[in-house]
């Protein structure tokens, strides 16, 4: 009978095991992909990138672009809140369309503020604006699909 | 005096007038900080400070392209830390697969042994 009893405790371990990293598994570390963000994302980098460029010119005949163009980096934004488990991302989001920050919002609202900007600042800002975006699509690429 | 050198001086003095005014141990920090920040984006700084001596770009542009730097690099720990977080998932998971079927095997050994327990 002991040696029964026995037995049936060391079978019964795995599902003691089994229900402890149940009850500790937490759902996803990471949101899933999307690949309809991925398009927005590598859609918005273009016309971001084409906007900076116009830079060289006075910011009012532009206004409506820009605003357009912070209105897109408020739906990305938007949409990465949306998501189970997408912290990183959504900082991230928040770091590239921040107004007083030092890449695309900041860069806009700098525009804005000094009426036009110069090809040197404006060319250095593209290729680091550049890498921002291909720093943020290359996480939501990576994601678990 | 020239104006590389002024501007060069001009920097200097700057950048030495931040320093002094942190506590030993941040200082070291601040150091260790630079010397890492300068070796990674080096190619970057050194065309920074020629545009800056030249007078192709302001001095508060020069910094402009300092920040806009950090917040590049701050994408990029939000980048390496989601994409390890994936390996770490994908590790997670695979451990909870084998955990499972081990459970499996396991009530299967238990159910197996207790119909043979009841025959006798």
């Amino acid at each position: 009978m002991k040696h029964i009893k026995f037995r049936l405790a060391i079978a019964a371990v795995p599902v003691l095991v089994a229900a402890a990293v149940m009850v500790f598994q937490c759902g996803p570390y990471i949101a899933r992909f999307d690949v309809g963000f991925l398009e927005f994302m590598v859609n918005l980098k273009a016309r971001a990138l084409t906007l900076v460029e116009k830079a060289i010119e006075p910011y009012e005949p532009h206004r409506e672009e820009c605003e357009e163009m912070i209105k897109d980096l408020d739906r990305g934004f938007r949409n990465a809140v949306q998501k189970t488990a997408n912290h990183l991302t959504i900082k991230q989001w928040e770091i590239l369309s921040n107004p007083r920050g030092y890449l695309l919002g900041g860069f806009l609202e700098k525009w804005k503020q000094e009426g036009q900007l110069h090809a040197v600042f404006i060319g250095e800002s593209k290729t680091i604006i550049a890498a921002a975006f291909d720093s943020l699509i290359r996480l939501e690429n990576g994601k678990p699909r | 005096m020239g104006f590389v050198e002024e501007k060069a001086k001009q920097l200097i003095a700057e950048v030495g007038q931040v320093l002094k005014g942190l506590p030993t141990e941040q200082l070291d920090a601040v150091i260790t900080d630079f010397k890492k920040f300068l070796e990674e984006n080096k190619e970057d700084l050194n065309r920074w400070v020629g545009q800056y001596m030249a007078g192709e770009t302001s001095k508060k542009e020069f910094i402009w392209f300092l920040r806009s730097k950090k917040n590049l690099l701050e994408l990029k720990t939000l980048e390496h830390l989601g994409l390890s977080l994936v390996k770490l998932e994908k590790t997670r998971d695979k451990v909870i697969k084998t955990l499972k079927n081990a459970v499996l095997g396991g009530l299967g050994e238990l159910l197996r042994r207790l119909v043979k327990l009841k025959r006798r």
